[in-house]
Order: structure tokens, then sequence, then C-alpha cells
């Protein structure tokens, strides 16, 4: 029963605040429970997974291979609790950001549409129905990335538009191709025919979903789109989409090689590791090149995000787990960024690090605050990006290219984030400011709770540690299939 | 031999599509997506095999489908699938227009922002 309401919330909240379309009052207010009911929903689910094992629900009451099914195992309940999580983060935060013109034009319902597409593909055990709740995430980014209609933010849009539209047809193709081939689009059936089939044909299918997925989660080559657009929309749509969106693209790819198709890993592994490997080296000089502190954020994006791939390319669990906490990890790390990135600009009206400065001294407590989400991102011990690294580490050490690869952007995000950091907090202040009045409550608070959430995790991460290890559990076959190939 | 001509067909429409995806004017943009469509639609229908005037209905007396018939889930898929595709194609040819207005120019070279460029716009929303 219960895997449906994650799903079912935000789309109910989406219908629910598109029909008060013309009612101003109490749209914030109705959206905020909407996102806190969705959170405890995440919550719930989260733990009736891991007291009882995985859920699941046959839409309609149509058996599996003919229906569709909702699944939900541990190891995306713990991606929809903390979606649901960050999406509570984002709504309190918008409250503050997103301007009345923004609201009118339904900021809130789409935001809803998007938690609830990012939601459907965590949980859908179908792949078609993947399909649809993408084209969900697709459509009501599209709009809300250009709401506003400012002359960046559309050059950003279509910078995103276009790969992503590319994308979805490669996905189409792909199901075409998996359908023809096997005959079913249920997860658990497709497990079970995928080693059946002729060994090219998986490969071939195999390879159109890994692009597919692959642009969506800004691997090298198709990763330009990310930083070219993510700078653009306000703070709240901008944190949330570089927290959840491109690791949504990861959980396919981990889903579809790790559960539907783990027979042809093989054959992909030696191109996967290079791909990855490229993705972190060019993410990670990207961050160098730039200033603005967004489009800096968003190469860093890119250069960790092929880390979450490790548990395909080194198949054992101790891989799996390590790549699956930083993943949980980065989401809190790197939407906390966003959003004190967004109260600097607050501050100071400037997403530029050379001309902000001086922070330090008016702001101390911003400075602690950010402190952590950056020490975090690089790895800096006890922080929580630290534990997961090492698990990464351990684990890359049959893969000489990729352990390099970790140290090499290990050494080149701190020196971007030591860079950031002696501009804006260390240095005396560069042009004079304007009086700005403190930041908003609504701003610091997911802020400075993010924050701390990540400091907890610092310091206590044996429950993380054995949550990522049973959901990485799950992956068993996988890892048997898999484990003489490496 | 059907299969073969809409495969050809289909690898036709897919060329000339990620063509006109390559050129950098937005209106071609446009039209190579339409013709991406087609072709992913026509894989699509193609893959869950093209049968002709056997409907899937089970005769009477029988108690279950009898092969060959056309498979009804394919074309469930593709109608959805041409649903999804319309309104993106809606938004991008809308989005398209807004740009062309913003920018004063259909060619996606100039979407890129030279670099720097995003550090001088006003940050209108912090």
């Amino acid at each position: 029963m219960s895997v449906i309401f994650v799903v079912l919330i935000p789309l109910l909240m989406a219908a629910l605040l598109v029909s008060l379309w013309n009612v101003p009052k109490g749209r914030k207010i109705i959206a905020l429970i909407g996102s806190a009911a969705h959170a405890l929903a995440g919550v719930w689910l989260l733990t009736t997974v891991i007291q009882s094992g995985a859920v699941a629900k046959n839409i309609s009451g149509w058996i599996p291979p003919f229906g569709i099914e909702f699944r939900a195992d541990i190891f995306s309940a713990t991606l929809v609790a903390l979606a649901s999580f960050i999406g509570l983060c984002v709504t309190i935060y918008a409250h503050s950001n997103i301007d009345d013109e923004r609201t009118n034009f339904g900021f809130h319902p789409l935001f809803f549409v998007l938690l609830g597409g990012i939601s459907g593909a965590f949980v859908t055990a179908d792949l078609f129905n993947m399909f649809v709740w993408f084209e969900c995430i697709l459509l009501s980014s599209f709009v809300l990335l250009g709401l506003g209609g400012e002359k960046k933010q559309l050059r950003g849009s279509l910078n995103y538009v276009i790969p992503n539209l590319f994308s979805s047809m490669l996905f189409l193709t792909g199901l075409g191709l998996i359908y023809g081939a096997t005959g079913t689009l249920n997860m658990a059936q497709l497990a079970e025919r995928t080693a059946q089939i002729n060994p090219s044909t998986a490969a071939l299918i195999t390879v159109v979903f890994v692009t597919a997925f692959g642009l969506k989660a800004a691997l090298f080559p198709f990763f330009s789109w990310l930083p070219n657009s993510y700078h653009t929309p306000p703070t709240a749509v901008a944190a949330l989409f570089a927290g959840l969106l491109t690791k949504v693209g990861i959980y396919a790819i981990i889903r579809f090689v790790g559960t539907i198709a783990p027979t042809t890993a093989a054959a992909i592994i030696p191109i996967l590791t290079i791909i990855c490997v490229l993705t972190i080296v060019i993410g990670s000089i990207g961050a160098l090149a730039h200033t603005n502190l967004r489009k800096i954020l968003g190469y860093l994006l890119i250069g960790h995000i092929a880390f979450m791939l490790l548990g395909l390319i080194v198949p054992t669990q101790a891989s799996m787990a390590a790549a699956y906490f930083y993943m949980l990890n980065h989401i809190l790390v790197i939407t906390c960024l966003f959003f004190f990135v967004g109260i600097i600009q607050w501050h100071t009206g400037q997403i530029d690090i050379r001309k902000i400065g001086g922070l330090q001294a008016k702001y101390p407590a911003l400075a602690v605050g950010m402190a952590i989400p950056t020490l975090s991102l690089i790895g800096i011990p006890p922080f929580s990006g630290f534990w997961p690294k090492i698990g990464l580490l351990q684990a890359a050490s049959e893969t000489p290219l990729f352990f390099a690869s970790i140290i090499f952007s290990s050494f080149l995000t701190l020196l971007a984030m030591a860079k950031v950091w002696m501009n804006i907090f260390w240095r005396a202040e560069v042009t004079e400011t304007p009086e700005m009045p403190p930041c908003p409550t609504t701003k610091a608070l997911p802020a400075y709770l993010l924050a701390a959430i990540i400091l907890v995790i610092s310091l206590f991460p044996a429950p993380i540690a054995d949550l990522t290890n049973r959901a990485a559990s799950e992956f068993a076959p996988y890892f048997q299939i898999n484990r003489g190939d490496q | 031999m059907t299969e073969l001509a809409v495969a050809i067909l289909t690898g036709i429409l897919f060329t000339t599509g990620v063509y006109l995806l390559l050129e950098r004017t937005m209106i071609k943009f446009l039209i190579g997506l339409v013709l991406l469509g087609n072709a992913t639609n026509l894989v699509v229908f193609t893959c869950s095999r093209l049968v002709r005037g056997a409907p899937p209905i089970i005769p009477k007396g029988e108690k279950i489908l009898q092969p060959p018939f056309a498979d009804p889930l394919g074309q469930a898929l593709i109608l959805t699938a041409i649903v999804i595709s319309f309104g993106v194609l809606a938004f991008t040819m809308m989005l398209i227009r807004r740009t062309y207005d913003a920018i004063g120019s259909d060619d996606v070279e100039d979407l890129i922002e030279p670099l720097g460029q995003d550090l001088t716009e006003k940050e209108s929303a912090p």
C-alpha cells in the first residue's frame, strides 16, 4: 500500500495547486504542508522497507507482467526518502526565493510534478513507466528552468532541452528494442530474460540505455548542458536540479545494468570506466576555469557524479555500498552548497568570486555553516564525504585508473573550493556592497538544517554505512554474475 | 519483407533527424526532432512485430489467443509516446520562439554565452 503514496501525494498536490491557480493566498502554505506530507510518506516508506523488506504494489490490481508494478527496495526507498526531504527543504527555501510572478505562473504545481516524477522514477518496476516518469521530470524541469523568461534563462533552457530531448528519444528506442527482444517491460521479468537473448543484441540495448541515462546524468561527453543551464534559474530550482536530477540518471544506469541486464556488464564495463574517468577529470578541471560560483559547483557536480558508478565498475558489495553512500551524501552536500550560494547572493548581490570578499568578518555564521558542506564535498576527515571516499578508494584499488582519478579529483576539488574560500571569505571586501536586510529565515533554515544533518552524518556514519551496505546487498546477483569478469 | 522496408525507412529517418539536430539553426533542429520522434515510434512499432489483419481478439470457443496476432501493447506504448512527444514538441516550439524573440537569432552558437558574460548580467533572483 505504502509505496504508491510517495508518488500520489506530489501529483495530487500538483492537481490541487493547479485548481487554486487564481487564489493567490495560502498557496505557499499548502505547498509546504504537501511537501511535509511527502517527506513523511518517504520516511514511512523507508522505515517500512528497512523493517520488513521490499514493498510492492500492483496498480489497479493487475498482476505484474500485465500491469504496472511499483516496487521499493532499500536502494530506491532511501533515495525516495531523501528526495522528498530535499523537496521539503526546497519548498521552505522557495518561500522567499521564488517571486510572485513565478508563483503566479505555476511554480508550485510544476515543482510537485517534478517531485512526483522523481519519486516515480525511483519506485517503478516497469521500464516503460520509468520512461513516463522521466518525461514528467523533463517537462516540468523544462518549464521550471525557463519560468520567469529572463534572457539568460531562455539560453540556459535551450541548452538543457536539446540534449535531454535527444536522450528521451534514445530511451524510447531502447524500450522498443528491449521489448522486441524479450517481449516484456517488467523489470523482474526482464532480468530473467536478458540473459537468454543474443549477447550482442543485449549489449546493443545496454549501450542505447546507458547512453540515454548517461546524458541525463551528465557523463562525458554529454556534460556541457549542465554547467550551461544550472546557473540560470533561481536558487531553489537550481538546488533541486543539482541535488536530484542527475542522480535520477545515475539511479537509472545502476538499475538497468545492475538489475535488468547484469549479463551485459562485462561488455560495457571497460567503456564505462573510461567514460567515468574522463568525466571525473574534465569536470574537476572545468571547475577551476570558472569564477561563477554556480558554474564552479556545476562542474564539481559533473566531476563527482561518475564516482557513483563505481559500484557497477567494480562489482563487489563493498564498492556498491561506498558509491551509494557517496551518492546519498552528495545529494545533501550539493543542495546545501547551492542554498549557501543563494544566501551569499542575497547578501552581496554577486555571484562572481572575484567580486565577493570579506564575508567571514561580516557573516561569521555563514562561514561556519558553509564550511561543513564544503569540507564534506572535498572529503576532509572526519566530514561525511570522507567516509564513502575511503570505501571508494579501497574498491577502486582494482582499477588503478579509477583510483588515480579519485585522488586527482579530490585534489582539484580542494583547489577549486580553496580558491572560492580564499576569495569570498578570507580576503578583505573588494567592492562596496549595499546594506541588505538580514537573510530571511526561510532561506537560512534549510541551508543550516542540511549543514547540521551533514555534521551529524560526519560524526555518526555507522547507521548510514549499515543502510548502504544493505542496499548494496540487493544487487547480489549482479556481483555474482560479474565477479569473474573483472 | 515489410519489416525490412520499415527498418530502412527508420534508418533514413534517424539519419536525417540526427543530421538536422546537428545543424546550427533552431528551426532545423525542430524538424529533426519531429523526424527522430517518428523514427523512434517506428522502432517501437516494428519491434512489437508487424502483423497484418489479425486483431488480438480471442475467437469464440477458444480460451487463449492464437498467434499470429497484432501486439496491442506495442501500439499502446506508441500512443503514449506520441502524446508525450506532442506536448514536448509544442513546448519546444514555444521555447524556440521565445528565445528567438529574446536573443534575436536562431543560431545555436549564440546560445552559449561568452566566458564571463554570465557574470555581468544582473542576478535578478538570488
